[in-house]
């Protein structure tokens, strides 16, 4: 009963802000409001879209993956170096490309089970600076461009009609939001963000769901730095810079808890959104970068100050309705 | 009987970090003396000191299971009030007091917005650094601020006895940090919200007031540490600090911080003198720019091993003791 | 059940979103120009009507920038067109792709852009070329382009060999010489490096010693230059690739005791140097004029709009030297080296 009482209005709220922003935007400039233009917002923040997906995951159990920018300029490289300079075949180059990042999630989930003592957050650091330095000494700072026309495909390419990376997105997020709700999967992923240790005498594995949940992560972020480098047809090392600030923001604008146990990926995909059409929006203005960021950073606050105070009043009706019920 | 308590404490969350330090000095001293020589060592100290001031200041906000991602935008704030001060004219100790006074202000506006707001420390120091960085864009511009007096830019450069001025700032404050810590009750009060908060509430702590001052403590470190920024080279860049924050956390952690309320001052200067000790050897040694990163990154793992294992080592030292 | 019904729709909601925005998108990326014309129209009266120039340069927040970018806008003004000028404060290509894509949706007349990397860029210049808008590239070019120019004091490469024959004019031909980089995955920085090399492979008896970056902090940049005078205490001549590499060793230098002992050139700006220059720690640094080189990019894509081209010898910056066009269409506005002499005539 609680439940339906806080999703209801947290959503809605999220779809109001967002069309709030999108008025603000259109009224800064009409053309925000073409289709061209949300195909622009979508496309050009898809990587970071894909990222948004597991990390919600990841936050879900409480945990955190800071490696997930790094992992991205990681595969963003190896593509490269598999597709141009060695010449291998794009989709072997791909596949290859997505066993190294893949090796970097075994190596996040193994030291985040090993290390309990250690909060997820500072070991993905490490392996964040770790990996980042290794895309900078695979080709000693260089970018890599070459790559067969064939590649542009990745990210351009169309499905009857749609962009693959809009269709993807969406199915995507809403194939995230059926797993969190509706599977038990996704129910150990709250149960172990909201008490760890009553999930694990419950009979999880916790230590499995983990492993799963980084795999993933490290997973969506390899996919990420594919298209990025099928988008932009080069490979560059300091690509994924700054994701996993950026996803952490849309996460918790989308109602997320970092401390885990809450949320949803509906919440992520507005909070994704919001910030896309903001940046986008703000531009199409001629806001310069430097105001964009005063921006962002109020807007985030204001969202989050909405989210908590509705999460109080909830909380307080839920209070009520337990008392009146003896 | 209660000194002999905290000085076994000392040790055993130091120790740690101590031995790292002294197997790199070790080994990169094997490898080129250089290293080792008066000079490099007392230039690695004072390279080490804004490092080691900020990560001091973020220790304590770490322990209470906080986070401040801001700490560079604080910094580069408090470098350009310092540094636009004297352009301007104004005595050092004036610049340099308005610079740390705005450094704490920022520091204690961070912990207002995540107690009295409820935003969590990550997403609020995180929107806070852009909001500052833009701010601070915005009306200074980009330009540099250059050629600073030399009665400001001796506290960078300047020696007292052999000592770089620097290194007398750290250790001002880090015995203030160390007797905060060890000594004073609300030293105690930080450790033990960070090591069970609810504990905490209900013996009569306020988290809401330690919060704020621990974020101001941290924003107080950031702004001594931008005065330290502007007098070393005697200009200031718009970017200065840019990035720092992560460097400064992995500092603090690899010193032995960690958001259950263990953490300490020292431990964070070592973790500063260690990382700065490893940028320093590389250059001396002649290893690429490019192993840098990895070294670092190996190390803060490799930090996070050491730490489990003395976990485990004190866990069944408690048990045998009990016994 | 409410909860369903909620969902579901929401579901249907954003599906309907993401299939309108991925279907239509032919209508505004083919007539940028005519949807600005008919904006523009009612408003017009003068014969020649606003253009909307979209300037996109490396990025906002250093004095080399900010200075060009300042060039721009006063170009705008003298030549009565507006100038939109966006860019990342980190010198993102990606974000610079985006901004690109942006002014396509804005209906630009024609894109000003200084490439953070030449071939990330490529995919969004091709956008606009199908769109219709001229492409005029400053200071870094993307040659595989459909730009009609180039403006820039010398090309990145060129640059580097230039300040590598200073430094081997001041230095003499033997010694010991290292590298101080802003970024080792920066595209430009790289390039530098190149042009570097390409001078000093030609002395057999100047040893580079090393190469160490700052990522581009400043702070950095200075504790690199301590320990380089320290570990190669022999060492001659340092070559800085950013701009804030050069004032950051020089006051390394002189706080070294080293003035005059260790050769420094670099790129940067007159102002964040000019007081390394009196106690003679520094004695040349090698750049063109930001300023003057986005003023006459600006200008060059309002000429083009207006059915002029850039000649040989055209004086397009008051004061300013003629300009050089070679067979690749770039234009070269001249480098100046700055020594004691000239160095405080200069105010950026």
């Amino acid at each position: 009963m609680n439940k339906k009482i806080k999703t209801l209005p947290r959503e809605l709220c999220l779809i109001m802000i967002f069309a709030v922003i999108c008025a603000a935007m259109t009224a800064g400039n009409p053309k925000f409001l073409t289709a061209g233009n949300f195909k622009n917002i979508i496309l050009s923040n898809f990587e970071i879209g894909l990222v948004c997906i597991s990390m919600t995951c990841v936050i879900l159990t409480a945990g955190m993956d800071m490696s997930v920018g790094s992992i991205t300029g990681l595969t963003n490289m190896l593509t490269g170096i598999f597709a141009v300079n060695m010449g291998v075949d794009i989709p072997a180059a791909i596949l290859l490309a997505l066993l190294g990042g893949l090796s970097v999630g075994v190596l996040n989930s193994i030291m985040v089970i090993k290390l309990e003592n250690s909060n997820p957050m500072i070991i993905t650091i490490g392996t964040m600076v770790l990996v980042r330095a290794i895309c900078r000494l695979l080709t000693e700072g260089w970018t890599i461009s070459g790559f067969d026309k064939s590649f542009k495909a990745v990210s351009y390419g169309k499905i009857a009609g749609i962009n693959n990376t809009i269709l993807l997105l969406f199915v995507l997020m809403f194939a995230g939001q059926w797993m969190l709700k509706r599977t038990t999967w996704g129910m150990h992923l709250y149960a172990i963000g909201n008490n760890e240790q009553s999930t694990y005498f419950a009979g999880v594995n916790v230590k499995k769901v983990k492993f799963a949940v980084y795999m993933f992560s490290a997973f969506m972020s390899s996919l990420a730095g594919i298209f990025l480098a099928s988008r932009m047809m080069t490979s560059y090392p300091d690509s994924g810079d700054g994701y996993h600030m950026e996803a952490i923001a849309a996460i918790v604008i989308g109602g997320t808890s970092i401390s885990g146990g809450e949320g949803n990926m509906i919440g992520t995909l507005f909070g994704f959104l919001i910030i896309a059409s903001l940046k986008n929006g703000l531009g199409l203005m001629g806001v310069s970068s430097l105001t964009q960021m005063i921006f962002i950073g109020v807007v985030l606050i204001v969202t989050i100050l909405i989210n908590n105070i509705l999460k109080q009043q909830h909380e307080k009706k839920g209070l009520l309705m337990m008392k009146k019920n003896g | 009987m209660g000194k002999k308590i905290k000085i076994n404490l000392v040790q055993h969350e130091e120790i740690g970090i101590a031995a790292a330090l002294i197997a790199v000095v070790i080994i990169f001293g094997i490898a080129d003396p250089a290293f080792v020589s008066g000079a490099n060592l007392v230039r690695l100290f004072r390279q080490a000191c804004i490092l080691g001031i900020m990560a001091i200041g973020v220790v304590y906000v770490i322990m209470c299971n906080g986070i401040d991602v801001s700490v560079g935008a604080i910094l580069a704030v408090s470098s350009t009030i310092a540094a636009q001060m004297m352009i301007s004219g104004h005595h050092v100790v004036i610049a340099v007091g308005s610079a740390v006074v705005a450094g704490s202000f920022l520091g204690m506006l961070n912990g207002l917005i995540v107690t009295k707001l409820g935003i969590k420390e990550l997403i609020a120091t995180f929107a806070a650094s852009y909001i500052i960085r833009g701010l601070l864009l915005q009306i200074s511009g980009a330009k540099w601020l250059t050629n600073l007096p030399r009665e400001f830019t001796f506290l960078g450069q300047g020696s007292v006895a052999g000592i770089p001025v620097p290194f007398f700032l750290l250790l001002a404050v880090l015995a203030a940090g160390y007797i905060f810590s060890n000594y004073t009750p609300i030293g105690r009060q930080v450790k033990a919200i960070g090591g069970n908060a609810e504990a905490a509430v209900l013996s009569g702590i306020s988290i809401t007031k330690i919060k704020i001052l621990t974020f101001t403590v941290c924003g107080f470190a950031a702004g001594v540490a931008g005065v330290i920024y502007a007098a070393r080279m005697g200009s200031v860049q718009s970017n200065a600090g840019e990035g720092m924050e992560f460097e400064v956390i992995s500092a603090a952690m690899i010193g032995g911080a960690d958001f259950n309320g263990e953490g300490s001052p020292v431990g964070a200067f070592l973790g500063a003198l260690l990382l700065t000790a490893i940028k320093n050897g590389m250059v001396i040694l002649g290893v690429s720019s490019f192993m840098e990163g990895v070294v670092t990154g190996g190390l803060i793992l490799l930090a996070l091993f050491v730490n489990m294992f003395r976990g485990k080592y004190e866990n069944s030292l408690e048990v045998a003791g009990n016994e | 059940m409410k909860k369903r019904v909620i969902a579901v729709m929401m579901m249907v909601m954003v599906t309907v979103a993401a299939v309108v925005s991925g279907c239509g998108t032919k209508t505004s990326d083919n007539s940028p120009k005519t949807e600005n014309r008919d904006d523009e129209g009612q408003t017009a009266e003068t014969e020649k009507k606003e253009y909307v120039i979209g300037v996109a340069p490396k990025m906002v927040g250093s004095p080399y920038w900010d200075y060009a970018n300042e060039g721009c806008k006063k170009a705008g003004e003298d030549l009565n067109v507006r100038v939109e000028l966006q860019a990342s404060t980190t010198a993102s290509a990606e974000e610079q792709a985006s901004i690109i894509d942006n002014y396509i949706t804005m209906g630009v007349d024609a894109i000003v852009v200084a490439s953070n990397d030449e071939t990330t860029l490529l995919p969004a210049l091709e956008r606009a070329s199908e769109a219709g808008i001229p492409i005029i590239t400053y200071d870094s070019d993307v040659p595989d382009s459909d730009r009609l120019y180039c403006i820039a004091g010398n090309t990145q490469v060129g640059l580097g060999e230039m300040m590598a024959a200073e430094l081997v004019d001041i230095m003499g031909e033997s010694g010991e010489v290292a590298f101080m980089t802003g970024s080792l995955g920066a595209y430009n920085h790289n390039q530098i490096l190149e042009g570097y090399k390409n001078i000093l492979k030609e002395y057999p008896d100047i040893k580079i010693v090393t190469t160490v970056e700052s990522g581009d902090d400043q702070q950095q940049a200075f504790v690199n230059a301590e320990n380089l005078l320290a570990s190669y205490p022999e060492l001659k001549g340092i070559l800085g690739v950013a701009a804030g590499e050069t004032p950051s060793a020089a006051a390394a230098v002189e706080q070294a005791g080293k003035s005059g002992e260790v050769a420094i050139v670099g790129a940067a700006t007159p102002n964040s140097v000019k007081e390394y220059y009196e106690n003679g720690t520094l004695e040349r640094t090698v750049l063109w004029d930001p300023y003057a080189m986005g003023y006459i990019a600006v200008k060059v894509a309002v000429g083009h709009l207006n059915g002029t081209e850039p000649a040989e010898g055209d004086v397009l910056y008051e004061g300013g030297e003629g300009i050089k066009i070679d067979e690749d269409k770039n234009l070269y506005i001249g480098t100046t080296v700055f020594t004691s002499e000239n160095i405080n005539e200069f105010d950026f």
